[in-house]
């Protein structure tokens, strides 16, 4: 007879979801940044819709290539953190940290040319209040600075407390802030 | 047995199949430039907005197969994710042409 212990598996009670990759939680969660952000670039494309002027007129202040840029930063972070998982699938915590840590500081990067982006925008009178474009832009784009910020975080403590089910979920919040962005900088920065 | 050992998130891309995927990614990258005149201000026009969201496809469900690693997941979820992300592009393309058409009377 098989004995109760009493302790549960994440893969109990998901359903379907449990023959997904990592923590089902995880996919919950991308699935809903996946509808949350996507309402919002379908918000933000019917708004252009309504000014067009405004809107690529607004568009043209942004530093395109600095979005460019990001975009190639981020996605080699994402390889470092899926080296990362790799490492510690092989035990190998040592190299496993090194990755964490080049993933955090290139997302560290990121936020910089962020930083300068909106600091040029702002020296130049265009504040969230400006118009349309810009609200949507710096809402767009300060969530997601947000959720880069949270996955720097969320990477540093699976680098602590590691196991490999940490690694998986910590990196596929981070693969999905990938995702997201690149999604949103053709969107927000090119479409025009 | 332990519940996690025969789970899918065992099944980890190889490191050359991560390298791959990342330079494909930046490959794209430099076409989603290309395809986005990052250095011209004037219009995309509905072609190129539709290539540049064909590249965005393909650096997105690159992201979902190799390094959220769906592939790893049955077909159905695969499928799924796949369908949600055009369906999405095909809807901010569909708005986009609205414009570009000029459908809407100004």
């Amino acid at each position: 007879m098989k004995e109760d212990t009493g302790a549960t598996s994440l893969d109990e009670g998901w359903g379907p979801l449990s023959q997904l990759p990592g923590n089902p939680m995880i996919w919950l969660l991308i699935i809903s940044e996946i509808a949350v952000f996507g309402a919002g670039f379908a918000g933000f494309v019917i708004s252009f819709l309504i000014d067009p002027q405004t809107f690529s007129h607004s568009q043209d202040t942004l530093n395109r290539l600095a979005g460019a840029i990001n975009t190639q930063v981020l996605i080699t972070s994402g390889f470092f953190a899926a080296l990362a998982v790799k490492a510690e699938s092989e035990n190998r915590t040592a190299r496993m940290r090194l990755w964490i840590a080049a993933a955090i500081a290139l997302g560290l990067v990121f936020l910089g040319v962020k930083y300068v982006e909106y600091s040029a925008e702002i020296a130049h009178g265009h504040t969230i209040g400006t118009n349309n474009f810009y609200t949507l832009y710096y809402l767009l784009t300060g969530f997601h600075a947000l959720h880069v910020v949270l996955g720097m975080v969320i990477l540093a403590i699976v680098g602590w407390k590691h196991s490999l089910d940490n690694l998986e979920t910590g990196a596929a919040f981070w693969h999905m802030v990938d995702l997201i962005w690149v999604i949103l900088f053709p969107v927000v920065y090119l479409m025009r | 047995m332990n519940a996690k050992s025969s789970h899918p998130s065992h099944n980890l891309p190889s490191r050359r199949t991560l390298f791959t995927a990342w330079l494909v990614l930046m490959a794209l990258t430099v076409g989603t430039m290309l395809a986005g005149h990052v250095t011209s201000t004037r219009s995309l026009g509905l072609l190129w907005t539709g290539g540049l969201l064909l590249i965005s496809w393909a650096k997105a469900r690159t992201i979902l197969q190799v390094y959220l690693n769906l592939r790893a997941a049955p077909r159905g979820w695969q499928t799924g994710f796949n369908i949600t992300l055009i369906m999405l592009l095909l809807l901010l393309l569909g708005l986009y042409a609205i414009n570009a058409l000029g459908l809407i009377p100004r």
